[in-house]
């Protein structure tokens, strides 16, 4: 029988934040960004844009928010990010347009089924579409899928970086705000935004004052509550009005799992705080 | 060989499946072994306009002695499959009945998981793809409530890479210690009617619907697609130095792992080898094996024309004239294409081939249009210790797993 660690005794999952980039689109943005000639700036990309033809709505506003941050970031050179992982948490990815396939093919049949379904609207597809569209060679993931896929897409973007899989990861959260409730022609009920985040992650350092993002483990559980793009996002804004406010540590709770005993925080750059990754 | 470093080594401690050709390992060793095809005519549908009618289906899941059966059998197809699979791995490992005093982790890969649960509802008159409210709980969630999982857990997917990187990510929370025990692997049930229609729709299935168990023939010069298949299996993995102490039987070593991008195409191969053979030299590498220190390969090979001849290309760059040397096998050829669990019954049939010292064939490869070392028809006796599996996937995922017999 091996002891189980407590939870206190074990370095928490962490990382540095280096930049980060919020979209937050309604519809017909989402369908103007899909037929833009660029979806990402040069020299990142020379994509056409058919590329997206086919990509869920949170998938285009997911390269929109890659373009954001690249922007953020005053457009860097690419090679910087050679090795670099794409993980992608969507959350029902697919669900407005599964309402017409799935009544097409009750009328229709099998010959009446898009060949797309799998390729676009399956977990994967968000990632691959990055990847894609970002040109680089690191590996590419989907997390999550549904209401708490926010920690999933941390846990495996942390684990990555915990492993020395790759140097760097770029995490992208994407959601429907509020949550996209479909007629039954695949078009919402009511206005939503599709809200999109991209986070540069690198492996903690000392001495830089970047935040972190970290997953610790609660003696007891919180209420669970999701971590979103905006949820990040907001942290994130509130953490740079208290840095001309307040001095030394400081941690902020973004969202739990499931279970809320992972909690996903914000944190400084203590390393004292997160152990210091890979 | 580099000897295992007891600090870093995690082990495969317990198995469970759901399989095409089998529920349980000992029957799955068997069926590869005597080279038999999982696939058959689909017949829990009216499949007759379908393009393919074929599939290596699980008729009935078995369920877990935890689970009331008359609940149980309502439950959805990926849920049993996960259920009665992450319990029978953790039976196996010895851990079931102590999970409650260690934290147990779950990666789960899994794809189509909102797809296929919302066509079975809608396609029985419900409305639940046009009700958020009714999905706020995953499978995921269901499972670990269900099976009283309380270490960290997550769902992924990379296509038909997934269960590899669930391994990658499962060995790194039992090193760092984020988790004592992890229950990884993949679990899909897509062979629906929208899922073989779409599957089929996209040109990527066999259409030798007359000869189901001949269809999947990987590296044949008559491949004319795969064959869709289904299933849930999982591992237990933990610290070498736990397995020792407890004098478990231990399946082998997750010795190595290696992740790439094709940046190609969303669904096709790259042409181009050189992406993916980073994904197989960095396993090779995080394993400190040398290429010719590897006795077997199991293929990705899922019997389409372009992904056989491009995965090929890639282990010829990898391992040069080495790998004329090397037995290499893809048993989807038997098992059909388990997409995300793809790679966890792979992983199986490498142990397989560990353990009974013989190399599950390659069946239906009547005339080779590759040229690697192959096993073809018939299981090839031979001690194996280092093994490398191949899994790619949509979206230009590529992933490869190492190995190591303990």
């Amino acid at each position: 029988m091996i002891p189980p660690q407590t939870p206190t005794t074990i370095a928490p999952l962490a990382a540095e934040i280096e930049a980060s980039g919020l979209i937050r689109l309604a519809r017909p943005e989402i369908a103007a960004f899909r037929r833009r000639p660029d979806p990402l700036p040069e020299p990142w990309s020379a994509r056409r844009p058919s590329t997206l033809r086919n990509s869920d709505e949170q998938t285009v506003a997911a390269v929109a928010a890659v373009r954001q941050i690249l922007e953020n970031m005053g457009n860097p050179d690419p090679s910087r990010f050679e090795g670099w992982g794409v993980v992608a948490a969507s959350r029902f990815l697919g669900r407005s347009n599964l309402v017409l396939a799935l009544d097409r093919f009750k009328v229709e049949g099998p010959w009446g089924v898009s060949p797309h379904l799998i390729p676009h609207f399956a977990l994967h597809a968000q990632a691959g579409a990055l990847s894609l569209i970002l040109g680089g060679h690191g590996p590419n993931l989907g997390a999550g899928g549904g209401l708490f896929a926010g920690t999933d897409g941390v846990l495996t973007a942390l684990s990555w970086l915990d492993s020395g899989l790759v140097p760097g990861v770029w995490l992208i959260l994407t959601n429907w705000d509020p949550e996209y409730r479909p007629d039954l022609d695949g078009e919402p009920r009511e206005s939503t935004h599709c809200e999109a985040l991209a986070l540069a992650l690198a492996p903690s350092r000392e001495g830089n004052g970047s935040p972190r993002l970290r997953v610790v483990e609660s003696d007891e559980p919180v209420v669970p509550s999701p971590v979103t793009a905006a949820t990040i996002s907001a942290g994130l804004e509130r953490r740079r009005g208290r840095d001309q406010t307040v001095a030394g540590n400081w941690s902020e709770m973004v969202g739990t799992d499931a279970t809320g005993r992972f909690l996903v925080e914000l944190a400084s750059a203590d390393p004292g705080l997160d152990g210091g990754a890979a | 060989m580099t000897a295992i470093d007891p600090r870093r080594s995690v082990w495969i401690t317990g198995v469970g499946l759901a399989t095409p050709l089998g529920h349980d390992m000992a029957t799955l060793e068997r069926n590869l072994l005597e080279g038999r095809s999982g696939a058959m005519a689909v017949t829990s549908f009216s499949t007759i306009d379908y393009p393919s009618r074929i599939a290596a289906v699980v008729e009935t899941i078995p369920c877990p002695p935890s689970q009331a059966p008359e609940r149980f059998v309502h439950l959805p197809r990926i849920e049993q499959a996960a259920l009665w699979s992450i319990e029978s791995a953790l039976r196996d490992s010895g851990w079931w009945d102590r999970r409650h005093d260690i934290r147990v982790g779950l990666v789960l890969g899994l794809g189509a998981e909102w797809m296929e649960l919302w066509e079975v509802d809608r396609l029985a008159g419900g409305d639940r793809v046009v009700d958020p409210s009714r999905d706020e709980r995953s499978t995921l969630d269901r499972v670990r409530e269900a099976l009283e999982l309380n270490g960290p857990s997550l769902t992924l997917s990379a296509a038909c890479a997934a269960s590899n990187f669930a391994f990658e990510i499962g060995r790194n929370w039992i090193r760092r210690g984020t988790a004592d025990v992890c229950v990884v692997g993949g679990c899909e049930m897509a062979v629906t009617p929208v899922g073989l229609a779409t599957f089929g729709n996209l040109r990527a299935l066999s259409r030798r619907n007359d000869d189901p168990a001949r269809a999947s023939r990987p590296f044949d010069k008559r491949r004319d697609g795969f064959v869709l298949g289904e299933g849930g299996v999982f591992c237990v993995l933990e610290a070498s130095s736990v397995a020792r102490r407890r004098a478990v039987n231990v399946y082998a070593e997750v010795a190595g792992f290696g992740a790439s991008s094709d940046a190609h195409h969303h669904v096709i191969p790259s042409p181009d080898p050189a992406p993916a053979s980073r994904a197989v030299r960095q396993a090779l590498f995080d394993a400190r094996v040398e290429p010719h220190e590897v006795d077997h390969i199991n293929a990705h090979a899922t019997s389409t024309p372009v992904g056989d001849a491009a995965e090929a290309a890639v282990l010829r760059l990898v391992f040069g004239e080495t790998l004329d040397a090397i037995p290499t096998t893809s048993t989807k050829s038997m098992t059909g294409h388990l997409l995300t669990a793809a790679g966890a019954i792979e992983a199986l049939a490498c142990v397989t081939a560990m353990r009974r010292r013989a190399i599950p064939p390659t069946i239906n490869l009547d005339e080779p249009d590759v040229d690697l070392l192959l096993v073809a028809h018939e299981a090839q006796p031979r001690r194996v210790s280092t093994v490398v599996s191949n899994s790619f996937g949509f979206g230009g995922a590529n992933s490869c797993l190492v190995l190591r017999s303990v």
